[in-house]
């Protein structure tokens, strides 16, 4: 029994002994395998011969002994994620706005492609419109003018849209702009684009040229260095006397 | 408008400017159904001239375009119009070129503040 005891008690303790034998003598056989050496059991060396079983062989440079100039950078994945992660958001947010943006606005237009096809007889009922539109805002007998209502006119000229009037170009720089005449289909921040009876559509600066509209018995000049603003501003705008200097 | 039962109309000009490109970008549509883009572009500067002027806009012109691409939300041609009852009956008015959804239930409790007695002013009864 006795005998029995002392093998029960020695047998726990013996696996113990063997695997840290067995360890050791793995290491080493490992060790020896890689180096080659059993003499040389210095750390550098060992570092290299890890570096070379591990790292790819594009990563190995032809110094290996200089451990100075070796830096694995382990926190790149890192940022990508997050970079990642803040664009995400940036589009979620985009799509909760119910304006689009520029970007969305651009690609939606197809600008006036059409521009060959158009003609200058469905525009004038747009004419007409505003004609009526005019002769409603001015609300002045325009057969019967009298110098005293032009400050007031003007003012309302300035205020009012001007998509629809027939418009001919008076003076201008661009000696090939002249002449041409015309309904407003458009009227952007520095453009008129107008629809002529050739059914062609001309688009002509504002900037260095004059233009002129007939109204009944009254011809109303626009200077187009001063109407550089948007349609919809300029009915905001203040406007101030500027003098202008002749072309 | 007017303060206190005076008849002065205030922005006149301005009402007058917003119905206007409102029936412009009506006709330019009737007239020939690719003006899409001159459309767009009368309705954002009648938007543009409202919000300027910081005046009050019809609901009638308000829900008659589409508030993302600005385009007039014409049944059958630009817009699409369905009724549906799966949680509580509303309309949907979807624009068909840009895929926007206007959604409008059906309560009857609901008051438009146009339709309010307090949105008059005593002076003015139409």
């Amino acid at each position: 029994m006795a005998e029995g005891k002392t093998t029960d008690s020695q047998k726990p303790g013996l696996p113990i002994v063997t695997n840290v034998e067995v360890f050791s003598s793995l290491e080493k056989e490992d060790l020896n395998s890689i180096t080659g050496n059993v003499n040389v059991r210095n750390r550098s060396t060992w570092l290299t011969c890890f570096m070379q079983e591990h790292l790819p062989s594009n990563r190995l440079l032809a110094n290996e002994d200089d451990m100075s100039n070796k830096f694995v950078s382990t926190d790149t994945s890192r940022k990508h994620k997050k970079k990642r992660q803040s664009k995400q958001r940036i589009k979620v947010s985009r799509s909760v706005l119910t304006k689009s943006s520029s970007y969305e606005r651009r690609k939606l237009s197809k600008e006036l492609t059409t521009r060959s096809t158009q003609k200058y007889s469905t525009y004038l009922p747009l004419k007409t419109l505003w004609t009526s539109y005019i002769e409603d805002l001015l609300q002045v007998d325009l057969s019967k003018l009298t110098t005293s209502v032009f400050p007031s006119l003007a003012q309302k000229m300035m205020k009012a849209d001007l998509h629809g009037c027939p418009l001919r170009v008076r003076k201008s720089k661009c000696p090939s702009y002249i002449g041409v005449e015309g309904i407003v289909i458009q009227e952007t921040r520095n453009m008129f684009t107008l629809i002529t009876t050739g059914d062609r559509v001309k688009r002509i600066p504002k900037a260095n040229s004059v233009f002129t509209t007939v109204l009944g018995n009254a011809v109303f000049t626009i200077h187009g260095n001063h109407f550089l603003v948007r349609p919809g501003e300029r009915a905001a705008k203040k406007f101030k006397t500027k003098p202008s200097i002749d072309l | 408008m007017g303060k206190d039962g005076t008849t002065r109309y205030l922005h006149k000009e301005i009402f007058q400017r917003v119905g206007f490109l409102l029936q412009a970008a009506n006709l330019v549509l009737k007239m020939d159904p690719n003006n899409i883009e001159l459309c767009r572009h009368y309705i954002a500067t009648m938007r543009l001239v409202a919000e300027k002027h910081v005046i009050r806009v019809h609901p009638y012109i308000k829900r008659s375009f589409c508030k993302k691409c600005n385009i007039l939300l014409l049944p059958g041609k630009t817009a699409k119009i369905r009724s549906r009852s799966k949680s509580e009956p509303h309309t949907v008015i979807t624009c068909k070129l840009c895929g926007t959804v206007k959604r409008f239930m059906w309560r009857k409790s609901h008051q438009l503040w146009i339709e309010k007695q307090e949105a008059w002013l005593s002076g003015k009864k139409s």
